[in-house]
């Protein structure tokens, strides 16, 4: 770029209104006045007239046929020398410029907002909007009221000369990224929308970003693209379409020095034939996987890659892809005129006897050493040593040793439990193959790809798929469903929310659609990041006090850790928060917790609760993050991989073994640990709760002797080294001290739990429940134990309230609409029915 | 009156502009077209393929026999997708010679069909 130099010149801009005006009048005139006489020159057959209407005709076809086409094309932009932009402007792009300065220039206004709004007539800028679940016609309409507002004509011509040069340069710029032909309407949109203050606050009031909207402008590129390359493109992103039909199929090479190979033909499926079929071949992310493949398969010893990575990650998507640059010609030349073949193992061993599996694999193996031009893929490789049928141990067996001769590559692909499972150990293996990690692709790639999809996807159905519904589902997927990688988690949601709104006859899928059916998927209500979410942290303390009484000093500590993660100034590369309870049993720990789970992750569901005390001996440590060898899943590890936003609640957590605590220390140190089938599990966006009752005769005796809690804070932390190691006790965000309950806490507590009891019974039996103090009273010394605090409040309220509503409900003596009050006489509950 | 001066320029922009697309971009479509044409006959004639495996035996059989299959078969292969490659240059050369005379040849049977005496042809 430094040896050109870019300017834009446009005479006609040049002209006034009326000269612009007029210039379009006397070339319309005189455009239907050359294709009127070129007619009828053609059709007088007077040599004269003739000869001449040929070459005008020929002149006016070429003015059609170029009719939305620059004058010259971005492709062969010359690498140095002076450029004037203007020859590389789209006709409708400049045509969008030339009727803002107009407007400007009669009616006056700012020319950024006459830009945006001529933007506004082209396909492309409105496909943009749409996609972004905005009605093009809203802005057009917000652009319209601030046109109205705005002073008039501010600027001078010059300045206006000026703004447009600015805007055309930038938009070149983005038009040479993008690789188009000419400078097109989207990429003056992008321009401006990142250049105009006004119409950036227009965006704003719309909540788009620049990057949004570029984003947006991709399905009207990629649109053009399909367009020009119709039938040039693979139907296809990930993996392959299906079974292809009626593709030849080539059994020799084009060198002739290929053999054909019938028996592996049999049990495999050949991948450059589907992508010379056009079925396979679109890679967005795992460049760099790719490049690492090829390298491996095309050098001399050990050319054999074993791809390891999570299913649906994308694994296959890469051999695909090698597929199509092969039809392509465009691989080193090792791999030049290969045929890249998969194998099948499971048909493989089908219906085979010991001797048969031998003979089928040898019979295979001489085959693609006499080819000379195979490229072998097999899929789940670790299919050839499972030791749970003694095929499959015979297989491993006898390919390995063929595959480590370097007589061909091949390429081999894993999970990383099976991996782990079958063929870390196994060193023969491990020698035979280098082994690249595949790992998920970006949210930013995912939504690249689920573009594409989509685009292609709409073709067949009438639903139209917004920008914002493929974010979402990208973005909750990487929240909610973490089974899959991106972007197959996304793509089945977004596929799943696409086959609702085709149910609901809805004729744009939208990201509240994806949020409901993640919601039903999670039966969480997913919670909506942004403004709401910090203004309910800033009140978080009284919605805790909402449902847990007193504890002020537990409260408040959890709120300012919890707005510390949120605004940013937390330790990056732990958990959310790691909080330690401390305090006596029934006094509120646990139920603070459940209260988090629901503020933070939409439900008292996100919580994963663990009992520590099933975790006092040293080999329990294997049952927390699981084991590979008897392949279990991990007790902690397994649903936090599955719900990565989830509160994990460790109860009576001194009571664990202390290599169970250990791992904590790198848990709430790194946020992630390596579970016992090699993933990595990540706890970034978990809170984690540790209860205990360490030292609660303790607390209950400051609290009587009169010391505040600040003071019992300071000391017990200081005492709870003889349960915890000093590191793992400074590795929590806060340690946090419950106090007794008081009679009076108790008794708001049983309030809290009566008038939940009122409002469930109201919701479900239209039944009105009332109190009187008397037996809140009651029901609150009923409930409080010494020992327990008020944990016995519940199975109190459950024997001496609901018990005896059960019984009156049953025998019909309360029904919907009845009134109830409850109050206390000699010693008893009395309910009566007031109506 | 700037804009009369604008037409009159626009008149001249246009000619200049069909002759550059006649001429520049119709040779850059005809070559791009040749050259695509000619890589997907390469599919299947591999010329370039034939002559880097000219002495190698057909399809591995490595006795003499396949190495003197092999040699006449690809000799014959490297003339067969010779001649069809030189067929093909000629014809979208001549196609190309073609239209770039059209024009030329209409101006010729204008001037012709006005009694203005040529030997231009």
């Amino acid at each position: 770029m430094e040896s050109r130099q870019i300017y834009f010149k446009e005479p006609f801009l040049r002209l006034g209104v009326i000269g612009q005006s007029l210039v379009h009048v006397f070339r319309f005139a005189i455009t239907l006045v050359l294709v009127v006489a070129a007619f009828i020159f053609i059709l007088s057959k007077i040599p004269q007239l003739f000869w001449p209407g040929v070459l005008l005709a020929i002149f006016l076809g070429d003015a059609f046929v170029h009719q939305d086409a620059g004058k010259r094309e971005l492709i062969r932009l010359p690498s140095k020398g002076r450029i004037n932009a203007a020859d590389y402007l789209a006709p409708s792009s400049l045509d969008a410029i030339a009727t803002a300065l107009r407007k400007e220039q009669v009616l006056g206004g700012d020319y950024d907002l006459w830009l945006a709004k001529s933007l506004f007539d082209f396909p492309e800028v409105i496909w943009a909007f749409e996609r972004l679940d905005i009605e093009p016609a809203e802005v057009v309409q917000k652009i319209n009221d601030y046109l109205a507002r705005e002073p008039k004509a501010k600027l001078t011509r010059e300045e206006i000369d000026k703004r447009i040069d600015t805007v055309v340069l930038q938009a070149f710029a983005k038009s040479l990224d993008e690789v188009s032909n000419y400078v097109m309407p989207a990429d003056v949109m992008w321009a401006l929308s990142s250049m105009s203050e006004n119409f950036s606050k227009i965006l704003n009031l719309f909540n788009i970003t620049p990057t949004d909207l570029d984003e947006a402008l991709v399905f009207g590129r990629v649109k053009q693209t399909f367009k020009k390359r119709a039938g040039g493109i693979s139907i296809t992103i990930g993996g392959l379409a299906g079974q292809m039909t009626g593709v030849r199929h080539r059994t020799v090479n084009r060198a002739w020095t290929s053999r054909p190979t019938p028996t592996l033909d049999l049990f495999g499926s050949d991948f450059t034939d589907i992508a010379r079929a056009g079925q396979t071949g679109f890679l967005i992310g795992h460049e760099k996987v790719y490049e690492r493949m090829v390298n491996v398969l095309s050098r001399g010893n050990r050319p054999n890659a074993l791809l390891l990575g999570m299913p649906g990650v994308g694994k296959e998507t890469i051999v695909g892809h090698l597929a199509y640059m092969i039809t392509r010609d465009k691989v080193p030349l090792a791999l030049f005129d290969k045929r890249l073949v998969s194998l099948d193992v499971a048909a493989l061993t089908a219906n085979a006897d010991q001797p048969e599996l031998q003979r089928r694999i040898s019979q295979i193996f001489s085959e693609i050493r006499a080819a000379g031009n195979i490229i072998l893929y097999i899929p789940n490789i670790h299919n050839l040593s499972r030791t749970s049928g003694e095929h499959y141990l015979s297989a491993a067996n006898v390919v390995l040793p063929l595959i480590i001769s370097n007589d061909f590559p091949t390429i081999g692909t894993v999970g990383p439990q099976e991996f782990r499972e079958y063929i870390e150990k196994d060193s023969a293996f491990m020698d035979a193959f280098e082994v690249i990690r595949v790992e998920e692709i970006s949210e930013e790639e995912a939504v690249r790809v689920l573009i594409y999809d989509t685009l292609m996807s709409e073709k067949n159905r009438r639903t139209v798929i917004s920008l914002g519904a493929i974010k979402t589902a990208v973005s909750l997927s990487r929240k909610y469903f973490r089974e899959k990688p991106l972007p197959s988690s996304a793509s089945d949601l977004l596929r799943e929310a696409w086959a609702y709104a085709l149910d609901n006859k809805a004729k744009r899928l939208t990201s509240d659609m994806v949020i409901k059916i993640a919601e039903e998927k999670t039966n969480i209500p997913v919670r909506k990041a942004g403004k709401e979410e910090a203004a309910q942290l800033l009140n978080i303390e009284n919605l805790i006090h909402q449902r847990l009484v007193d504890q002020n000093e537990a409260v408040a500590a959890v709120g300012r850790s919890l707005r510390e993660y949120r605004s940013g100034l937390a330790r990056k590369g732990g958990p959310i928060a790691a909080f330690l309870f401390v305090g006596p049993t029934g006094v509120g720990k646990t139920e603070l917790a459940k209260i988090l789970a629901e503020l933070q992750f939409g439900s008292e569901d996100a919580m994963v609760r663990i009992d520590m005390s099933e975790y006092q001996d040293e080999s329990s440590y294997g049952r927390l993050i699981g084991t590979s060898g008897e392949n279990l899943g991990g007790m902690l590890t397994d649903p936090v991989r599955q719900k990565p936003y989830s509160l994990v609640l460790l109860d009576e957590f001194e009571k664990a073994h202390s290599d169970v605590l250990n791992l904590f220390l790198q848990i709430f140190d790194d946020g992630r640990v390596t579970d016992g089938m090699g993933r990595v599990v990540d706890f970034d966006n978990t809170i984690i709760i540790a209860t205990s009752n360490a030292h609660s005769t303790f607390i209950k005796a400051s609290i009587d002797e009169g010391k505040t809690m600040p003071v019992i804070a300071d000391e017990l932390k200081r005492k709870l080294v003889d349960y915890f190691k000093p590191e793992l006790l400074n590795r929590f965000s806060e340690v946090v001290v419950f106090k007794s309950l008081s009679e009076k806490d108790v008794e708001d507590i049983a309030k809290l739990q009566l008038n939940s009891l009122a409002r469930f019974l109201a919701e479900s039996q239209g039944i009105t429940l009332r109190f009187d103090d008397s037996a809140v009273k009651e029901v609150s010394r009923l409930g409080f134990d010494p020992a327990f605090g008020a944990r016995p409040l519940r199975e109190t309220i459950s024997k001496y309230i609901k018990a005896p509503l059960s019984n009156k409900i049953l025998a019909e003596e309360i029904r919907r609409g009845s009134e109830l009050a409850i109050s206390l006489e000699n010693g008893e509950f009395k309910f009566d029915i007031i109506k | 009156m700037d804009w009369i001066v604008y037409l009159f320029q626009l008149f001249f922009i246009r000619i200049g502009d069909f002759l550059r697309h006649w001429y520049v971009s119709g040779f850059h479509a005809f070559t791009d077209w040749t050259v695509r044409f000619l890589e997907l006959l390469d599919r299947v004639l591999a010329l370039k393929v034939s002559v880097r495996y000219w002495f190698q035996p057909l399809f591995q059989e490595r006795s003499v026999f396949g190495y003197l299959i092999g040699f006449f078969a690809r000799t014959i292969r490297i003339i067969f997708a010779s001649v069809i490659y030189t067929l093909v240059i000629l014809i979208a050369f001549g196609i190309y010679l073609a239209w770039i005379l059209l024009p030329i040849w209409l101006v010729y049977k204008i001037v012709q069909a006005y009694g203005i005496k040529t030997d231009i042809f």
